[in-house]
């Protein structure tokens, strides 16, 4: 007989290997007795990664581990799991033999892209002789995301990827992901989906409309931009933004919070009427006039303001949910497993406010286990685009 | 600059929150009222942590740890209060909570306050 299920399990116990044992144990009696096949895995940095990584492969024995270090705590179905020294959270899958499983990891030794297509031959070799992915979860460590998607494509054209970029609380580099075989300060891992009975729907989005403010990016490098048209990037960012963000562009400082609500955007493709934007988090300002942001800004291109409010950071998720269950064909009552990807942004933005995400979510997707990750940057699949590396954005996978 | 080594402020008559284990100790800045206060170099931002921890939750402390890029969760009782710091984790907690919380926060911390 033919299944596919999910189930989740969360901690906020403060050592690690309590923490661990607690939600592999929960998630585990949710399965029926099936043997788990593949452990997504988040965890904030409270927890020694390592140890996280030693707990979990001692309470999985031989089972393929997928995750990353999530900011701000664990998403679960009914609200964020942060304890006064972390929050660790499974999602397991089982299935019959029609569905499978694989993963794949590479460090950065050689290099981004060849990271991404180390991985993502690991992926093929690891998994079933000639089929390709449904899907594809990645977790990289922040930095050189568009890169290791270039890899990953060499490999895997055309599947679809979705996950989110590794993050601790600070923005300190204590960020980590855990591969099958242990936990990596830098590198990437790839889980991937089998089977063609397998309804997979996937969906990434901001939840920002463009403004008329528009310039264009007249000096970068990499993911700094240094000048909007021709002008000092941080003074045209003050004359859109305003002075919430005068102290930061007078002597340098955190942007994160002041512009959660105001990224700037790049037009890429899709509908004309509404193109996608992949969304750039200015993150530092410097007095010199440089803004930092999360992914590359190519000179050239034209970034325009973009604007949300707290309803358009909560509300997004009924979008996505539409989108994944359009997508997929799947009925709600079918869903078996949710994989949640939330910009630390944009739940820092909201604070509490979260909680209304998940429980929207959850009633939703009623009864369907759930996994989420707060991000450095996230990753997702846009139709008629490809796959993009974006910030502020929110990405929903539904399974079943 | 010397430290004045006071454990903690004197608990408000008003505070709301007036057990001795919510009372934070005073942080070693200049104050810009030119008025004395007790003053303690070291532990402050631990309690203070602690009693917005217990306040308003774990979540809130990762969104203070995110916001400032202050490590917050590695303070202890004898972290030093260096002022960039303690002048920093205001100016966050300044834009985080509701005016009412933060006079609240402040009666538990009256050196903070005079941190603009």
């Amino acid at each position: 007989m033919s299944f596919f299920i999910t189930s989740a399990g969360y901690s906020t116990a403060e050592d690690a290997s309590t923490a661990i044992q607690e939600a592999v144990t929960t998630a585990k009696d949710g399965l029926s007795g099936n043997a788990p096949k593949l452990c997504i895995l988040a965890a904030t940095m409270d927890h020694e990664a390592a140890q996280v990584h030693k707990e979990i492969r001692a309470a999985l024995p031989g089972v393929p581990i997928h995750g990353a270090t999530t900011s701000l705590g664990v998403l679960g179905r009914n609200g964020v799991v942060m304890g006064s020294n972390g929050g660790v959270g499974v999602l397991l899958f089982a299935s019959s033999d029609d569905a499978a499983f694989s993963t794949g990891s590479s460090d950065f030794a050689d290099g981004p892209k060849a990271a991404g297509n180390k991985a993502a031959s690991q992926i093929v070799a690891n998994g079933p002789s000639g089929k390709t992915p449904r899907l594809l979860f990645i977790a990289a460590t922040p930095g050189k995301e568009e890169q290791v998607l270039e890899g990953i494509h060499d490999v895997l054209p055309g599947v679809p990827i979705f996950g989110g970029s590794a993050a601790d609380h600070a923005i300190q580099g204590d960020w980590s992901i855990f591969t099958n075989n242990d936990a990596k300060k830098e590198g990437v891992t790839l889980a991937a989906i089998f089977g063609d009975e397998i309804r997979v729907g996937a969906a990434i989005e901001g939840p920002y409309e463009p403004t008329a403010n528009k310039a264009r990016i007249t000096a970068s490098s990499g993911r700094t931009v240094k000048a909007l048209d021709n002008r000092p990037a941080t003074e045209v960012l003050h004359s859109w933004i305003g002075d919430a963000i005068a102290d930061q562009i007078r002597e340098g400082g955190n942007l994160l919070m002041q512009t959660a609500l105001n990224p700037i955007g790049i037009a890429r493709g899709g509908a004309d009427d509404k193109p996608f934007h992949v969304l750039l988090h200015p993150a530092h300002a410097y007095p010199q006039g440089n803004v930092d942001v999360f992914a590359e800004a190519p000179e050239g291109a034209t970034v325009c303001l973009m604007s949300g409010t707290g309803d358009s950071l909560v509300n997004i998720v009924d979008r996505l949910v539409d989108r994944c269950i359009d997508a997929s064909k799947l009925r709600v009552e079918d869903a078996r497993g949710a994989f949640l990807i939330y910009c630390a942004g944009c739940a820092g933005a909201l604070g509490n406010r979260i909680d209304e995400v998940l429980a929207r979510l959850s009633s939703r997707l009623p009864n369907v286990p759930l996994l989420g990750f707060c991000t450095f940057g996230e990753q997702g699949h846009v139709p008629q685009i490809g796959n993009v590396h974006t910030n502020l954005s929110v990405a929903l996978v539904v399974v079943g | 600059m010397a430290a004045v080594s006071i454990p903690t402020a004197p608990t408000p008559q008003n505070s709301s929150a007036s057990t001795s284990s919510s009372t934070i100790p005073a942080m070693n800045l200049a104050s810009t009222t030119g008025v004395a206060q007790p003053r303690s170099d070291k532990g402050g931002i631990y309690q203070a942590v602690r009693f917005l921890e217990k306040k308003h939750g774990a979540f809130f402390i990762s969104r203070l740890i995110l916001a400032s890029g202050i490590n917050l969760r590695g303070f202890d009782p004898s972290t030093y209060d260096d002022p960039v710091t303690v002048a920093k984790f205001v100016k966050t907690l300044r834009a985080m909570l509701s005016p009412s919380d933060m006079a609240n926060l402040m009666s538990q911390a009256p050196s903070i306050a005079t941190i603009k």
